[in-house]
């Protein structure tokens, strides 16, 4: 009897956990390059009681057996790494990578990072880096003089000088993993690379299965509030029903309490 | 002593137990691939000449019916539709999932989520990861880039009966029985979500409360007809 009580209660704290994901990825619609995440679930332990098969105390065989299981766990989350909508900004500096792919940023630590955000802006040294001030490691450096800048969709940066003539100002590379989905969110929407995501291929953006870069845009956050608030919806009444068979469990086990009087 | 007494203590131990798996099935709800539990009771043979509280047999069978498919558009979730399991293989033997929740190594095997590699018809098939889309068939070949990489294994079992479930939920082939060949379709971008309604459940649920709760009070009835006797 107990062990229902606790097989219903894994249930509730799957559940909540479940509604737990799914406020942070409605949190973060607005978010540009965020990737939503999704929980698994797997059934705990199954108890056997008896073996199908086996003959029963009364000389009978049995061919179904008796097992019961224990209820659900966390098996894992995952980032959907699927496309958000490109949304046009006009800033010369907002980049989106359309396709698969991420930009690689440098911490303060030298440690790298991997973003899907393209919000870039320049720091003193004309250098591109993100809103928190890590630096793009491609190493693109826009001159002082610079009167404009125009990235192409393989990821060329060309600054506009004074006298009206593009130079080159370096490339900006996209970088795949074998199973993105692997890779661990850091938050601030950095990600690192993991043994499950295997390491970084460093690509020309557009080639060989790399994304291609669009400037005067960014990627939207690729949640949808609708499918959410379906999510959340069943989460709460697979909640509930949780809650009821707990309270079935204790009934009963009331009613057995009533019975040694 | 009266055999009633016994029977209801029986009738409740039954109920008790259809509560748990009940309970079990809700809780997986939201688990990809879960198949729900049933709880099966009878009377046993020749049941006049057993002790009381042997005279209900109660067991468990897995229900096979397929569960909604819920569409991700993940390149390497894998749903199927019909009878039909994806072998992989695990540290402790070879096991059937439903779960197609599937991803890439660095080295291009196709693995579960906890990192077992999925078997494939004949040697496996390695996927380049940066290769470019990856198309998986109705009938589970695997396409990259026009190029066939081969077959994924799928297998399905002559009877139910045939399957047993590890400690672990995981399915495994019974000793002795063997694979058949599956019809099951294979969906691309999907995850079969559980087949558990949680409706049905509920109602079973009080179903079983009811009559465990009916169980209690004959075993009140007849304990207090004891009583009135032995004033």
């Amino acid at each position: 009897m107990i062990r229902s009580l606790y097989t219903a209660a894994s249930g509730m704290k799957a559940q909540q956990l479940q509604v737990d994901t799914i406020a942070n990825n409605i949190a973060n619609v607005n978010t540009a390059g965020f990737k939503k995440s999704q929980l698994s679930f797997r059934s705990l332990l199954y108890q056997t009681y008896r073996e199908p098969g086996l003959p029963l105390a009364n000389n009978q065989n049995d061919v179904t057996g008796l097992q019961i299981g224990s209820g659900t766990e966390v098996s894992g989350s995952r980032k959907l790494m699927s496309q958000g909508l490109l949304e046009l900004t006009g800033n010369t500096l907002d980049l989106a990578i359309e396709g698969p792919g991420f930009f690689q940023i440098s911490l303060p630590s030298g440690e790298n990072r991997y973003t899907r955000n393209g919000a870039f802006r320049q720091d003193a040294e004309g250098r591109l880096v993100t809103a928190e001030g890590y630096r793009l490691t491609d190493g693109v450096a826009i001159p002082p003089d610079s009167l404009g800048i125009s990235i192409s969709s393989q990821g060329e940066v060309f600054s506009l000088g004074p006298n009206n003539t593009l130079a080159p100002a370096g490339s900006i590379r996209v970088h795949t993993f074998a199973n993105p989905t692997g890779m661990k969110a850091m938050g601030g929407n950095y990600y690192a690379p993991t043994a499950a995501s295997g390491l970084a291929e460093t690509r020309l953006a557009g080639e060989q299965g790399a994304g291609e870069i669009k400037q005067g845009y960014l990627e939207r956050s690729n949640v949808e509030t609708v499918d959410e608030l379906v999510q959340l919806i069943v989460a709460q009444r697979n909640y509930e029903v949780n809650s009821r068979a707990i309270r079935v469990s204790d009934e009963m086990l009331a009613q057995v309490t009533q019975l040694v009087q | 002593m009266n055999i009633g007494l016994y029977r209801t203590v029986a009738a409740m131990r039954t109920n008790q137990q259809r509560v748990e798996v009940i309970s079990s099935n809700i809780a997986n709800a939201e688990t990809l691939g879960f198949k729900r539990m049933l709880h099966v009771a009878h009377g046993s043979r020749n049941w006049a000449q057993h002790p009381s509280h042997e005279q209900v047999v109660t067991g468990t069978t897995l229900d096979l019916q397929q569960g909604i498919l819920m569409h991700t558009s993940q390149e390497f979730d894998l749903a199927l539709e019909g009878d039909g399991f994806f072998l992989v293989e695990s540290p402790d033997g070879e096991v059937m999932t439903r779960r197609g929740m599937f991803s890439l190594s660095a080295e291009g095997v196709l693995t579960t989520t906890d990192g077992n590699p999925v078997l494939w018809d004949g040697s496996r098939g390695r996927i380049d990861p940066g290769n470019g889309r990856v198309l998986v068939s109705g009938s589970g070949e695997v396409v990259q880039n026009g190029q066939a990489v081969g077959r994924l294994r799928i297998v399905a079992v002559e009877s139910d009966a045939d399957i047993e479930v590890d400690p672990n939920g995981r399915y495994r082939l019974r000793e002795g029985k063997e694979y058949i060949d599956s019809d099951a379709m294979v969906q691309q971008g999907a995850l079969e979500r559980a087949n558990v309604q949680t409706v049905d459940e509920l109602v079973e649920l009080i179903a079983a409360q009811r009559s465990f709760e009916m169980a209690s009070q004959t075993f009140r009835l007849i304990s207090e007809s004891y009583q009135r006797l032995h004033r």
